[in-house]
């Protein structure tokens, strides 16, 4: 229910107010609504990238693993974590940010990552199952980095959209609703104390009419 | 940015494979584990095992919802596949709409 502003007194003046806030509220609630389509298009654009990359991330996950523990029974699980140890680190990846509306999306630069590490462990004391799992964990990786990007932005978005929503919700429903009660209320508290003036001045005329016939 | 690999013994050992810092956590550690990684501005991706992420949804649901980084992703340890779906489940929560997949 649209309730009426407490505090303001019935008067032209502040109706001149409310009214300029009533304007001020639609226009609002229209960016906020052109907001939120242009966040939701953002939203799907980047979402239906995503079903594909993570049934790809976890299919080559799950094929690491597989060499990765065939590989393990064979050198020993000691020896590998070894191995890892001695690999060149992945060193970092760049992450930036672009704003849609406001909104931070972040962008990752996968190139850095993308072509496999060679591996610099000695081959006679190791088998190619080690070498599968190294080339299946590196797509995987590069899957997940990826994955990581589109995952972030689309709960970025998710999250402004609801933000936007609640927002528009609230004008639209209970901050312009109850701007326009006030504004009736005041305008009928007008026209009443103008007609109780027209009628008082009717009397006052009728009054001073009599008074000077009577003299 | 860093990319950080946190999970079980096969999980750490894999990534590490692959040169990405790892961390082998359980369940007793990985509440001020995760939160000392959290906090660290220079990591940009977060990989975490499902097994070990859902011993602490509440805060990562909490992180999530305030933070742009790091960007958590999970993925399945060696046993296999994905329960949920966080993402999905933060689409329904958020804007009311069901994801197909998992």
């Amino acid at each position: 229910m649209a309730k009426i502003i407490e505090g303001i007194k019935p008067t032209r003046m502040e109706l001149i107010a409310l009214k300029r806030r009533r304007g001020i509220a639609q226009k609002g609630d229209k960016i906020l609504s052109d907001k939120r389509d242009v966040l939701v298009s953002a939203f799907f654009e980047r979402i239906k990238n995503r079903e594909a990359l993570r049934d790809s991330m976890l299919l080559t996950l799950e094929k690491a693993y597989e060499s990765l523990i065939e590989a393990e029974m064979v050198i020993g699980e000691d020896r590998i974590r070894d191995i890892g140890e001695g690999m060149p680190r992945i060193g970092e990846i760049a992450v930036s940010e672009s704003a849609i509306m406001g909104v931070e999306i972040p962008n990752i630069d996968t190139g850095s990552i993308e072509k496999p590490q060679l591996p610099n462990y000695n081959f006679t004391k190791t088998n190619s199952k080690l070498d599968d799992a190294l080339v299946n964990v590196n797509k995987a990786l590069v899957a997940i980095v990826k994955l990581a990007e589109i995952e972030g932005s689309v709960q970025r978005l998710a999250i402004e959209i609801e933000r936007t929503r609640r927002r528009a919700n609230m004008l639209e429903y209970v901050v312009i609703p109850n701007l326009e009660a006030t504004i009736k209320w005041i305008e009928f508290q007008l026209e009443e104390r103008e007609r109780e003036d027209f009628l008082r001045r009717k009397r006052i005329k009728a009054l001073l009419e009599r008074r000077r016939e009577e003299s | 940015m860093k990319i950080i690999a946190m999970g079980d013994k096969d999980t750490t050992i894999a990534f590490n494979l692959v040169g990405v810092e790892s961390k082998e956590v359980d369940e007793e550690n990985i509440r001020e584990n995760f939160k000392s990684v959290c906090s660290d501005d220079s990591v940009g991706v977060l990989i975490m095992t499902q097994s070990i992420a859902n011993s602490i949804r509440e805060e990562i649901d909490l992180w999530k919802y305030h933070h742009n980084l790091p960007i958590i992703v999970e993925v399945p340890d060696k046993k296999g596949k994905l329960e949920i779906d966080p993402l999905a489940r933060l689409i329904k929560k958020t804007i009311g709409i069901e994801l197909g997949g998992i």
